[in-house]
């Protein structure tokens, strides 16, 4: 190995050195975000923010949140789905920051679709 | 670099060892290589992992699927079913005590669920002598964080602010005795990780040496960064030897990094470590006879103050922190002493490593919180005491810490409560006991090990300890007399006074405990010549049953000192003379004839 | 949209969804030049100097699922309604650049709002961008990238668990607050 005489050093190696740990991460469960144009305006990134300090509050470390464009369904933004390992992947449509506690608690945590919300379903 | 799809992590730490790890990794190798998995699938030994009673354990990411006590023969099937096809091998998962559930991941087990890992965030989560993982877990950003924007006061105020105090078991804050050091005179200083860690049943600080070696180098770093100090020694008893090994590679891999050595990261900042192999004697945790224990003389402590702060080692000021102490430190330069210090109780903050043992349904090494219960620890993590045993009491801190009762189990645990209720945070053993246990005999089994550590060199401690276990060992035998209670605690009383060092201080601190909570066994050993667990020997006799013995002659063939006879079909007879009350007739007897009064 | 920051993050998702793997934010916010603009500037796929002059059209989209595309057209209207100015500037292959400048003082102009949450919603789940993220107030200015946050919390490249983006949105509210220091803009 090659001595690190810099800070610099020691951060190109780390970068290497992550890489190497990828496979190690868990995280069964998905949450997407609709974060188009669309989403954007209709409000996603409160809804973000309010799952994000969801997940905190209950401590919950298995899921993964990310984001996807527009997937044309834009009257019904913000759009969130949840992928749970194998279940059917659930569409939400015209989700608010106040219907995400329901989401976390009752589908993510539980398995327990929240129905009233579900605007598409996708079959495994 | 190679991609792996999986990575299989196996626990090499001491206690899966001793449980046959070795065999199961090579096993694991061959296997991988049989079906050429061996470019898709990497095996990491790891650090432990806490669990060790349910050892070998195996964990395959990124499934993050557990398997408990993986023997060679279930190798095959966990590659063939799980690694080829994707299908986890569901009859190895851990199987909740209570509810029965076979639970896969292991975050979800409840033993795992519960805990709050900072100091062991690291331990059973990557290979401990692969530098590239540590450093991959944001190693040595601390250091870089330090380097590039603290002064030495701007770090001791951090950990001061963070609250963190001693995890040896004295609780004195750490920030403080890094200031008082960092303003001795002298341009000489040096650091001294203490891993000299001897209270029976304890293994946290074997645990992180193991698991998680460069963690606990770049919190020596920092303090001495802070302090002023450009070298230091790891003091660790030879009979770690793993622990020996693991830390000599990361103190190797560290100097060929440039890490140790002269102008570390290009900074002014320089650093050697050394390890001293401590020979085991308990005393050599207190730190003044640490101390002497470096430099070659005897191991025994000396009169403070002068504190070793300003005169320690070789005479030069000098920080001695624990080895969880240590382990704490990168994390509060890192994250900031809010973020640690949001953990925790109003003067205890910060989590705490436990070994959790004793008659409980998941033993092991847990990471909580301050500020959680006694109950929350036992039930929550610990799964509860065994079918049917009703929970005495449980010994937390070791010989010098003390017996708490169910009454205290809601107690929130802090360094000062603990001390309120008699007990001692200690460096952190809980052994559980239930109605099978007798608090007299545990009072007995510490003062034995205490007096045997007392080093000797202060009157107090050589011969109070010595009175103590006689005292104890009468009571034990049968033999106490009313005024040996009282006796005792004027005896401890004084020792506790007088004694020169800590384990003199604090070795009457189970008696004390114990006749402050359960004054009534005493009592009962002395006034009715009965111990109510049934363990002292001398107070109890065996019968066999006249009613209830069909005569089938197992006990008489089994008792290794031919005490039983009697005829076939006829009840038997045991003759007390002979009995050694080994109990194994009581076992044995399938119709539970044997009595034990 | 009613917050700059949203229009921002529009932005992003737009360089992202260009290929981009390098993207910089610039804030300068000058109230003393009456001056508040933002810059994104990114290595994605660029536009024809065609699709350029169109860009702004709510009917021009390079998606397939509708055929309309209002992310800049908003932005034109944020811009116009307060006497800014936008400018894009694109090369195809070499990337684009979005500048668009506005009147701090107006009535109509809009409130930068959470520029914090929106650097989390653009941060999170990417795997191989680069951010760079340069925030001005006044004299003092702060810079995060997302590469350094990334080694600083240990994870490999994947911005998407929740405890991350957390610590990450708490520290750029925290330097935010170091610059401003209870002002707002």
């Amino acid at each position: 190995m090659n001595k690190l005489l810099t800070m610099e050093d020691l951060r190109a190696l780390r970068k290497d050195a992550l890489g190497e740990m990828t496979a190690r991460q868990t995280c069964d469960i998905q949450v997407i975000v609709g974060m188009g144009t669309c989403g954007i305006a209709a409000g996603a990134r409160e809804v973000v923010t309010e799952l994000l300090k969801e997940l905190q509050r209950r401590n919950i470390k298995n899921v993964s949140v990310t984001k996807t464009g527009c997937i044309g369904m834009c009257e019904r933004e913000v759009l969130l789905d949840v992928v749970r390992p194998n279940e059917d992947r659930v569409t939400y449509g015209r989700v608010v920051p106040r219907d995400v506690s329901r989401i976390v608690g009752e589908h993510i945590v539980n398995g327990r679709v929240v129905e009233g919300l579900v605007v598409g379903r996708i079959a495994r | 670099m190679v991609f792996y799809r999986g990575h299989l992590l196996i626990c090499g730490g001491t206690g899966c060892v001793s449980s046959g790890c070795k065999d199961v990794i090579a096993a694991f190798q061959e296997e991988l290589r049989k079906r050429k998995l061996d470019e898709e699938i990497k095996i990491v030994e790891t650090g432990c992992h806490g669990f060790c009673e349910k050892g070998p354990l195996v964990i395959v990411y990124p499934e993050g699927v557990m398997y408990c006590r993986v023997e060679v023969k279930d190798v095959q099937e966990i590659v063939g079913e799980h690694l080829m096809k994707g299908r986890p091998v569901s009859r190895l998962f851990f199987t909740e005590p209570l509810s029965l559930d076979k639970v896969p991941k292991y975050q979800e087990i409840d033993f795992y669920r519960k805990q709050q890992r900072i100091a062991l965030r690291n331990c059973g989560y990557i290979d401990p002598e692969n530098f590239n993982e540590y450093l991959a877990r944001g190693g040595y950003a601390a250091l870089e964080k330090m380097l590039s924007e603290m002064t030495p006061e701007e770090v001791t105020h951090a950990v001061k602010a963070a609250g963190l105090r001693g995890r040896g078991g004295g609780g004195f804050p750490t920030g403080t005795k890094w200031e008082f050091c960092a303003k001795a005179a002298g341009a000489k200083k040096y650091i001294v990780c203490n891993a000299d860690e001897g209270d029976p049943g304890a293994f946290m600080d074997r645990s992180l040496l193991e698991g998680d070696p460069h963690n606990i180098l770049e919190g020596m770093m920092i303090a001495a960064y802070a302090i002023g100090a450009d070298e230091g020694y790891l003091y660790i008893r030879a009979e770690y030897p793993l622990a020996i090994k693991r830390i000599q590679t990361a103190i190797s891999q560290a100097e060929e990094l440039g890490l140790l050595g002269k102008n570390i990261l290009g900074s002014n900042f320089s650093l050697t470590l050394k390890i001293k192999e401590g020979a085991g004697a308990f005393v050599c945790g207190e730190e003044t006879a640490l101390i002497a224990s470096i430099e070659g003389e005897r191991g025994i402590p000396r009169s403070r103050p002068p504190f070793p702060a300003v005169k320690g080692l070789f005479g030069k000021p000098t920080v001695i922190n624990n080895v969880e102490t240590f382990a704490n430190v990168p994390q509060i330069i890192l994250y900031g002493a809010d973020k640690f210090a949001a953990v925790g109780t109003e003067r205890s903050k910060g989590t705490k490593v436990f070994a959790l043992t004793g008659k409980l349904r998941n033993t092991g090494l847990v990471e909580v919180p301050m500020g959680i219960t006694m109950r929350e620890i036992i039930y929550e993590i610990g799964g509860g005491t065994f079918e049917g045993k009703k929970f005495k009491a449980v010994q937390i801190g070791g010989p010098s810490g003390g017996c708490l009762p169910e009454n205290k189990l809601d107690l929130p645990i802090d360094y000062d409560s603990l001390i309120q209720a008699g007990a001692m945070m200690g460096s952190g053993g809980l052994v559980v006991m239930d109605d099978e246990s007798c608090i007299v005999d545990v009072a007995r089994y510490f003062l034995s090990f205490t007096r045997s550590e007392s080093c000797g060199k202060c009157t107090p401690c050589r011969e109070g300890t010595m009175r103590l276990l006689e005292i104890l060992e009468r009571i034990c035998a049968g033999e106490g007399v009313p005024e040996d209670i009282a006796k005792m605690e004027k005896l401890a009383y004084s020792i506790k006074a007088s004694a020169l060092c800590g384990l003199g201080q604090t070795a009457p601190n189970p008696i004390l405990s114990t006749l402050r909570h359960f004054r009534h066994e005493y009592e009962a050993h002395i006034n009715d010549k009965k111990c109510p667990a049934g363990v002292c020997q001398a107070l109890f006799y065996y019968r066999i049953d006249d009613h209830t013995c069909v005569g089938c002659t197992v006990c008489a063939k089994i008792c290794p000192v031919g005490a039983i006879s009697g005829e076939r079909k006829q009840a038997h007879q045991l003759d007390m003379v002979k009995c050694i009350k080994c109990g194994v007739c009581v076992e044995r007897c399938p119709f539970h004839a044997i009595v034990k009064e | 949209m009613q917050e700059l920051s949203l229009h921002i993050l529009d932005l992003l998702q737009n360089s992202m969804e260009a290929g981009a793997n390098k993207i910089t934010l610039v804030v300068k916010d000058a109230p003393e030049e009456d001056e508040l603009s933002f810059v994104v500037t990114d290595n994605g796929c660029g536009m024809t100097a065609e699709q350029c002059a169109n860009a702004t059209s709510p009917f021009c989209t390079a998606r397939k699922t509708r055929r309309v595309g209002l992310g800049l057209a908003f932005l034109e209207m944020a811009v116009t309604q307060c006497g800014g100015q936008l400018r894009i500037e694109s090369s195809p292959g070499y990337g684009t650049e979005v500048i668009a400048t506005f009147s701090h003082s107006h009535p109509d102009r809009q409130p930068l709002g959470d520029i914090a949450g929106t650097i989390i919603n653009a941060f999170m789940g990417e795997t191989e961008v680069t951010f760079e993220y340069l925030h001005i107030y006044k004299n003092k200015k702060i810079k995060i990238s997302s590469l350094k946050f990334g080694e600083f919390l240990g994870i490999s490249f994947r911005f998407d668990r929740p405890e991350h983006l957390i610590v990450l949105e708490e520290k750029i509210r925290e330097q935010l607050q170091t610059i401003y220091g209870g002002e707002s803009s």
